[in-house]
C-alpha cells in the first residue's frame, strides 16, 4: 500500500473545511458550525500553548527548573520571579467568586499599564504625527510654488491640500459631541459648526466608502483564491499526483 | 477596609500607569542607568514585564471559562450541546498536544495550517459576499444623501480601480482611475486623517481617566 504524503491529508482536509465554511452562503447550516466551532476550539487551545510556551513557562516555570528555590530568596529573584508569582496567583482568585476580589490588584496592574500605553501611543503614534503631517500639507515648503513648477500643477496640489484640511477639521467638528445647552433645557450647536459637521459626515461616508471597496476587492481576491485552491485539490485527486 | 483596598488598587493603576507613560516622553539613553529616574526606568520594563505575564494569566482564565460554559453546557445536553463537544475535543487535543510537544511541533502545525488557516481565510472570503449583500441592503433599504455618497464613493473607486468593469485603456478607463486616486489620496485621506485623530483624542481621554483614577474598571 503506498503511504499517503501528510501535505495530501493537509491539503484534502483543509480542502473539506473550506467547502464546509463556505457552505453558508446556502444558509446556516450543521457542516458549517462544526468547521466554527472546530475553529473556535483549535484557535483557543492554540493561543493558550502560545501563552504557556512563549510567557508563562519562561517567566514563572523556567527559573524554577533551572535555579530552585533559591532564587526567590535573592533580592532581584523576588522582582523577577516571586512577584510575578504573586500576582499570577492573584489574578488565578478572579476564577472565585467568592475570593474574585483579591483577584483586583492584578486587575489595577494591567488596567494602570494597558492605559499608559494607550495614553502614550495615541499621543506618539497618532495625534503628534497626524497632526504634523496636516500641518505639514500648509506648510511653506510644500504650499509655495516651487521654481518651474507650471501654475496649474501647483494649483491643484494647493486646492488638495486645502480640502484634506477641510476634511480633516470637518470630521473632527462632528466628533465633537459639546454643545451650548438652551433655555429650553435642548442643545444647540453654532450654524457653522452644524454646517462644518455635515460636511465632515459627508467625508466619513467618502472614507467608508473607499474603506467599503478596498475590503470588497480584497475578500473577492480571497474568494477566487480559495475557488483556485478547490480546483486545484480536485485536479490533483482527479490527476492521482 | 473596602476604601483601603480600592485606594491599594487605584494608587496600583495610577502608579504603574504613570511610570509606563514617562517611558514614552522621555530620553531613556541619556540618562545615567544608576540615577533615581535610571531606576525608575529599570522598574519600567519590570512591570511592563509583569503585564504582559498578567494578560497570558488573563488568557488562560479566558479559556479555562470558555471551557467551563462549553463543559456546562455538554453535561447539559442544551441546546447545540454536540457543537459544544466538538470544540471542547478540538480544545483539549490541540491545547495538550501545543503543551507537550510545542506549539511549533509537525502536528500542532498540521492541526493550524489545515483547519485554522482554512476557516480563517474562507471566512474572509465568505466577507466579499456578505459585503456585497449589505451593501445592495444598504441601497435598498437607506436612501438619504449619506448612503448615496457611501454606495457610489464604493462604486467610483470599484469601476476605477479595474480591470474587470472596464477595459483598462482609453480615456474613460483614465477619468474613472484619476477619479479614484482623487477620492483615496484627498477626499478619504482627510476623512480617515479626521477619524484617527478623533479616535485617538478619544483614547487618549479614556486612558487618562483611568490613569486619574476617575473610571476605575478594576473594581470596587
Amino acid at each position: 500500500m503506498p503511504e499517503v504524503p501528510l501535505d495530501f491529508i493537509e491539503m484534502i482536509v483543509a480542502a473539506f473545511i473550506t467547502v464546509m465554511i463556505l457552505s453558508y452562503v446556502i444558509g446556516d447550516n450543521v457542516l458549517f458550525r462544526i468547521a466554527t466551532y472546530l475553529f473556535i476550539g483549535i484557535a483557543s487551545g492554540f493561543a493558550g500553548a502560545i501563552a504557556w510556551e512563549n510567557i508563562v513557562k519562561p517567566t514563572l516555570v523556567q527559573p524554577l527548573i533551572d535555579d530552585g528555590l533559591i532564587k526567590l530568596l535573592s533580592p532581584e529573584g523576588a522582582l523577577t520571579f516571586l512577584i510575578p508569582w504573586m500576582l499570577a496567583l492573584f489574578m488565578l482568585f478572579k476564577l472565585s467568586p467568592r475570593l474574585s476580589r483579591f483577584g483586583g490588584f492584578p486587575v489595577a496592574l494591567l488596567v494602570g499599564v494597558g492605559a499608559a500605553v494607550v495614553v502614550g501611543g495615541s499621543i506618539t503614534g497618532t495625534l503628534v504625527p497626524q497632526s504634523m503631517a496636516a500641518a505639514g500639507m500648509l506648510s511653506p515648503a510644500t504650499a509655495l510654488p516651487t521654481a518651474g513648477e507650471p501654475l496649474s500643477i501647483w494649483l491643484e496640489g494647493l486646492i488638495s491640500a486645502l480640502l484634506t484640511i477641510v476634511a480633516t477639521i470637518s470630521v473632527l467638528i462632528y466628533f465633537r459631541f459639546s454643545a451650548q445647552r438652551d433655555l429650553t433645557g435642548g442643545t444647540r450647536r453654532s450654524r457653522i459648526a452644524e454646517v462644518f459637521a455635515y460636511l465632515g459626515q459627508i467625508f466619513i461616508a467618502v472614507t467608508f466608502g473607499v474603506m467599503y471597496a478596498g475590503a470588497l476587492m480584497a475578500t473577492i481576491v480571497v474568494l477566487a483564491q480559495r475557488f483556485q485552491f478547490l480546483h486545484d485539490v480536485v485536479t490533483r485527486i482527479v490527476g492521482g499526483a | 477596609m473596602k476604601i483601603g483596598t480600592y485606594l491599594l488598587w487605584a494608587a496600583m493603576a495610577v502608579g504603574t500607569g504613570i511610570i509606563v507613560l514617562l517611558g514614552y516622553f522621555v530620553q531613556i539613553d541619556q540618562i545615567p542607568a544608576d540615577s533615581l529616574i535610571g531606576n525608575i526606568f529599570t522598574l519600567r520594563l519590570l512591570i511592563m514585564g509583569w503585564a504582559v505575564l498578567l494578560a497570558a494569566v488573563a488568557l488562560g482564565i479566558g479559556l479555562f471559562n470558555l471551557f467551563l460554559v462549553h463543559w456546562t453546557k455538554v453535561s447539559r445536553q442544551g441546546p447545540g450541546w454536540k457543537y459544544s463537544a466538538i470544540l471542547i475535543v478540538a480544545f483539549v487535543l490541540t491545547l495538550l498536544l501545543g503543551l507537550i510537544l510545542g506549539p511549533d511541533s509537525r502536528v500542532v502545525l498540521f492541526l493550524f495550517n489545515s483547519i485554522q488557516v482554512p476557516v480563517e481565510t474562507s471566512l474572509m472570503a465568505l466577507l466579499a459576499i456578505t459585503l456585497s449583500l449589505a451593501g445592495f441592503r444598504l441601497v435598498a433599504q437607506r436612501r438619504d444623501l449619506i448612503s448615496l455618497v457611501f454606495v457610489g464613493t464604493a462604486l467610483l473607486v470599484l469601476i476605477g480601480s479595474g480591470p474587470g468593469i472596464l477595459s483598462t485603456e482609453g480615456l474613460f478607463f483614465s477619468f474613472f482611475a484619476g477619479l479614484r486616486n482623487w477620492l483615496v489620496q484627498v477626499a478619504a485621506a482627510g476623512g480617515a486623517r479626521g477619524i484617527l485623530l478623533g479616535v485617538a483624542l478619544g483614547s487618549i481621554v479614556t486612558g487618562l481617566r483611568v490613569l486619574l483614577a476617575v473610571d476605575r474598571p478594576y473594581g470596587e
